[in-house]
């Protein structure tokens, strides 16, 4: 099959597979009874190492998507601040930009390995690079690696060896 | 102009020898024309999609084209599309799992033509052991095939073994039939027909 007929295929599948999806009921996670049911669900997550290629952003939203609770719900159980996800879930904000401390407690509580941290982060600079929001793509790679190590030392700090090696 | 720059010969021998000006304007292009694909289609996140490709795409240098097979934008687009569905559909993973794969959660009076897929059948109970199972049960069963995590990974969660977490499993699948069985009893004497063997107590 040529590439001009997978892509009619391919509409004509998606159409089909939109109409269903609307004749079926909404979709509905299951809601934690309290913070802390999420905390001790998350916390007893094995470390994710491998993750999927996305940006750092993408990765964090749809996560937390499929667990069906809000960014709100999540800051406040997990104890940071709304902001700082709401950032790193932003393809407008720089990771980096976001305090090295927030950042640390979100992958300790998603059990993310901080080598996942880093192909992701790395992701959305490339990202950022190619999407013109870099006015200095490399003192922004400077930045990144400094707030990487900054965050591997929060880990540190926190007794979290199980994201770090 | 997408379609000839992008795909004339030397644009593609650019691209294929990982120019990073080409893929600049490769990434300009998915943008503009891809991301109106994708929001017509009322995917979600089409920025995202286009973002994972272009990522994917400057790593491989597209190495996976072949030119015989058509133009590089119609390969670009049906690239990103596979990607978007692929997002999609994980996301939905919850109501497309298989009760095809599932024997005791399948309703023994609907045909194989009526359940095609198993879409309508499927919604309908996940929709209703959601209403009727309790929290803990649904739970269980959400993590299992709604996020497709193993009975190992849960029973490390819960701190406990694989062989409890299956057994709950199990059970709540069992509940969750029992449970649609009987509403299904109730809708047959609500329209006056008295399913067959049914108790008349």
């Amino acid at each position: 099959m040529n590439y001009e007929d997978e892509v009619k295929n391919l509409m004509e599948q998606i159409r089909r597979e939109r109409e269903e999806e609307e004749s079926l009921p909404p979709l509905v996670p299951p809601a934690f009874d309290s913070p802390h049911d999420l905390i001790s669900f998350l916390r007893n997550r094995p470390v994710a190492k491998n993750v999927e290629t996305t940006t750092l952003s993408s990765f964090l939203r749809r996560f937390r998507n499929s667990l069906g609770v809000s960014a709100d719900d999540v800051a406040k159980a997990l104890g940071f601040k709304p902001q700082d996800l709401k950032n790193l879930e932003s393809n407008d904000c720089l990771p980096w930009t976001v305090s090295p401390q927030s950042t640390a407690a979100i992958l300790s509580s998603y059990r993310l390995h901080v080598d996942a941290l880093k192909f992701l982060v790395h992701n959305s600079y490339k990202i950022a690079r190619v999407s013109q929001r870099l006015s200095d793509s490399g003192y922004a790679a400077q930045v990144m690696s400094a707030w990487i190590s900054d965050v591997c030392m929060t880990l540190e700090a926190n007794g979290e060896e199980s994201l770090l090696s | 102009m997408f379609e000839e720059i992008v795909n004339s010969k030397p644009f593609l021998s650019r691209l294929q020898s990982g120019n990073e000006k080409a893929f600049e304007f490769l990434y300009e292009q998915v943008i503009e024309n891809v991301v109106p694909v994708l929001r017509s289609q009322k995917f979600d996140d089409p920025e995202d999609a286009c973002h994972d490709c272009w990522i994917e795409l400057s790593e491989s240098k597209c190495s996976d084209y072949d030119p015989s097979q058509g133009k590089l934008s119609s390969w670009t687009l049906a690239y990103v599309l596979n990607h978007a569905r692929n997002v999609q559909k994980k996301r939905r993973r919850w109501r497309e799992t298989s009760i095809d794969d599932r024997p005791d959660l399948a309703r023994e009076d609907i045909s194989a033509e009526e359940n095609e897929g198993g879409e309508q059948e499927k919604a309908r109970l996940l929709e209703q052991g959601r209403r009727r199972i309790g929290k803990r049960q649904y739970r269980l069963l959400w993590l299992s095939y709604g996020l497709g995590i193993k009975s190992s990974a849960i029973a490390k969660q819960f701190g406990t073994t694989s062989a409890t977490i299956r057994k709950r499993i199990s059970r709540a699948r069992q509940r969750l039939r029992k449970e649609i069985e009987r509403q299904r009893k109730d809708e047959l004497r609500r329209r006056g027909k008295e399913p067959y063997g049914a108790d008349s107590s």
